[in-house]
């Protein structure tokens, strides 16, 4: 998508073609570029993205490499951010435990959204009862505080995770499943006012099928509010995935993610100050890039705030 | 309004009963019991010892039993604490939760509310940029990043307070800035939002127009509509202060709840498990049902969009 939004701001400085009409996109993508402050999250989100999954090639230590001389050694010419209390080079360990955490974001966040649209579309478009105690269904579910029973859940299934991938599995799952539910509201909102406009009448007297009027035709004209929230909530995702890290739940060793990183800090903090201050900068850069990138996306794309 | 009562309190009562069903059925389809984590106890000792907790009987009976203990306000023995009834160790660690739960609320509604009003009031102007700056640096700071880092500055280099534990009223301090002050930072920024939004009505440019002083009409006019948002998210915050608990509990070595529930996970302690998912439920539900009732009290409105 993004080659494509490329080439239409590329016209749009083009002054004669202005008046012959610009996509939704293109007018967001020009509006977006004017936010100077997102423009630049945008940048250094990209930039620690590119660390994370290409940084630890261009770093002369793996993660696993242990220099017992040099324990919890300060930052120096050979270790840029120290080492840990084993010796493995912190910078490789904040790279590599970041695309855990990246990934999490960024795995949740899709199942999240594919359940929540495509639950809220159905729900809005077949309105009436349906829809009715669909939206119930996620009344209750709203209810419960699936917090605790994620936590309750990666305790409790703990011998049966014994590879560090299933566990992985399971954070996305649990963390997807719950954050659907806002997502599923705002769709099935737009979805129900849109549902009258003319042109699902004219798809439908051109006797398209339900499905195909919903995910061809209804769905891409709620994109807005959904890449909108979908930002906001890639952050989300990644502090809840480090706060299960960090009580212990979460990512287990010798995989890393930021959260462990962070609680590894945390205890160490008096002694080697540096193993909290490191981790603790990529992770809130991260979380403040992705929030204003998705306010900045918010008023490019002109989303209400409202969540019904 | 009685309707709405009602349906939401009977909404109440499934999702609490959803609740305590699954907390029974996930803890013990899990592997592992409450005594399989001992020394190696011989099979023999082990089933005599299921046998007097009445873990050998059928899963679905065990479930009878314990529905029936809980309508009686039972909460059963637990597992670990032998002999002690998981009443009597939630009715310990309650008490400092909610304690550092509600300090960290006042924080957070105190700090937050008038930083976002003044910034929706002075839009705009350095006043704004600062305080908005500020709450999404708090934002972007976790509990467990923020807590450690004012234990290392006000505990251990200033020596202020104690970086641990929970003795006395000064231990309160650091713990419920922690988690007050990220809260603060996201009402802030509602707060603000909901503010900007209200401002911008006619009624609102109408009472300027009559010549109502700018601060009356802030505080009689706009208020009560511009921290309608702050009101709707008090439920999911309710939620979030608990597993914020969870972390400022490890942190600061505070003996909650939160440290109950994840040791009694660990340990397959059933009935402590059960009992404290079932008081966080009650309490998170009831609070939600509260906020509900504020929301509609404020604005009638709202019983339409929600019924």
């Amino acid at each position: 998508m993004d080659a494509t939004t490329n080439d239409t701001t590329s016209e749009s400085f083009d002054l004669t073609k202005v008046e012959s009409g610009q996509s939704l996109w293109s007018d967001a993508w020009r509006r977006l570029l004017k936010n100077k402050l997102a423009i630049i999250c945008l940048c250094l989100l990209v930039f620690i993205v590119f660390l994370c999954v290409f940084g630890p090639i261009f770093v002369p230590h793996s993660e696993t490499d242990q220099n017992l001389d040099l324990q919890a050694a300060p930052p120096s010419a050979t270790h840029w951010m120290g080492t840990d209390t084993l010796g493995r080079d912190l910078m490789v360990r904040i790279f590599t435990g970041g695309r855990i955490s990246l990934a999490v974001g960024l795995v949740a966040t899709i199942v999240a959204l594919v359940i929540g649209v495509s639950y809220g579309a159905i729900s809005g478009f077949i309105g009436g009862r349906t829809d009715a105690v669909m939206m119930r269904i996620v009344d209750i579910l709203y209810a419960l505080p699936f917090i605790i029973f994620v936590v309750l859940l990666t305790v409790v299934l703990d011998p049966i995770l014994d590879q560090p991938w299933k566990k992985l599995v399971l954070l996305f799952a649990a963390i997807g499943a719950v954050e659907w539910l806002t997502m599923s509201r705002i769709v099935r909102g737009q979805v129900a006012s849109l549902k009258t406009r003319e042109f699902v009448e004219a798809a439908r007297s051109l006797g398209l099928s339900n499905s195909r009027i919903i995910f061809k035709h209804l769905i891409p004209n709620v994109l807005g509010p959904v890449i909108v929230y979908s930002t906001l909530t890639v952050p989300s995702i990644m502090l809840f995935e480090a706060v299960l890290s960090f009580i212990g739940l979460g990512v287990q060793p010798p995989a890393s993610s930021w959260g462990v990183l962070i609680q590894e800090g945390a205890d160490n903090m008096e002694s080697s100050p540096w193993m909290l201050f490191f981790p603790a900068l990529f992770f809130s850069a991260t979380l403040f890039s992705l929030n204003f990138l998705g306010d900045g996306l918010r008023d490019a794309l002109d989303v209400r705030s409202s969540k019904d | 309004m009685l309707r709405f009562l009602a349906y939401r309190l009977i909404q109440s009562a499934i999702v609490l009963f959803i609740i305590v069903t699954v907390t029974f059925f996930l803890v013990r389809a899990a592997p592992g019991g409450p005594y399989s984590r001992e020394r190696a106890v011989s099979p023999h000792i082990l089933e005599k010892l299921e046998e007097q907790a009445g873990l050998n009987k059928p899963l679905f009976e065990q479930y009878t039993i314990y529905m029936g203990n809980l309508l009686k306000g039972d909460l059963m023995n637990s597992y670990k604490y032998e002999g002690r009834r998981v009443v009597d160790i939630i009715g310990d660690a309650l008490p400092i939760s909610v304690n550092l739960g509600l300090i960290a609320l006042v924080i957070a509604l105190g700090v937050g509310i008038p930083t976002g009003v003044i910034s929706a009031a002075r839009q705009n102007s350095w006043v704004d940029y600062s305080f908005m700056s500020v709450a999404m640096i708090g934002i972007c700071l976790p509990t467990f990043v923020l807590g450690p880092l004012l234990a290392l500055f006000f505990a251990i280099n200033l020596n202020f307070f104690n970086a641990s534990g929970w003795y006395d009223s000064t231990d309160w301090v650091l713990p419920s800035l922690t988690l007050g002050l990220y809260y603060a930072a996201y009402i802030a920024r509602i707060a603000r939002g909901g503010m900007l939004e209200v401002l911008n009505q006619d009624f609102i440019r109408t009472a300027r127009a009559k010549g109502v002083p700018p601060s009356k009409v802030l505080t009689r006019h706009a208020l009560r509509g511009g921290l309608l948002p702050v009101i709707s998210y008090m439920g999911p915050a309710f939620a979030a202060l608990i597993t914020g608990s969870f972390v400022i509990e490890k942190v600061f070595a505070i003996p909650g709840m939160g440290q109950h529930f994840i040791d009694a996970a660990f340990n397959r302690d059933f009935t402590l498990i059960s009992g404290v998912v079932i008081v966080y439920g009650t309490l998170i539900v009831f609070l939600n049902l509260a906020v509900d009732v504020v929301q509609i009290l404020i604005d009638p409105r709202q019983k339409f969009s929600t019924k």
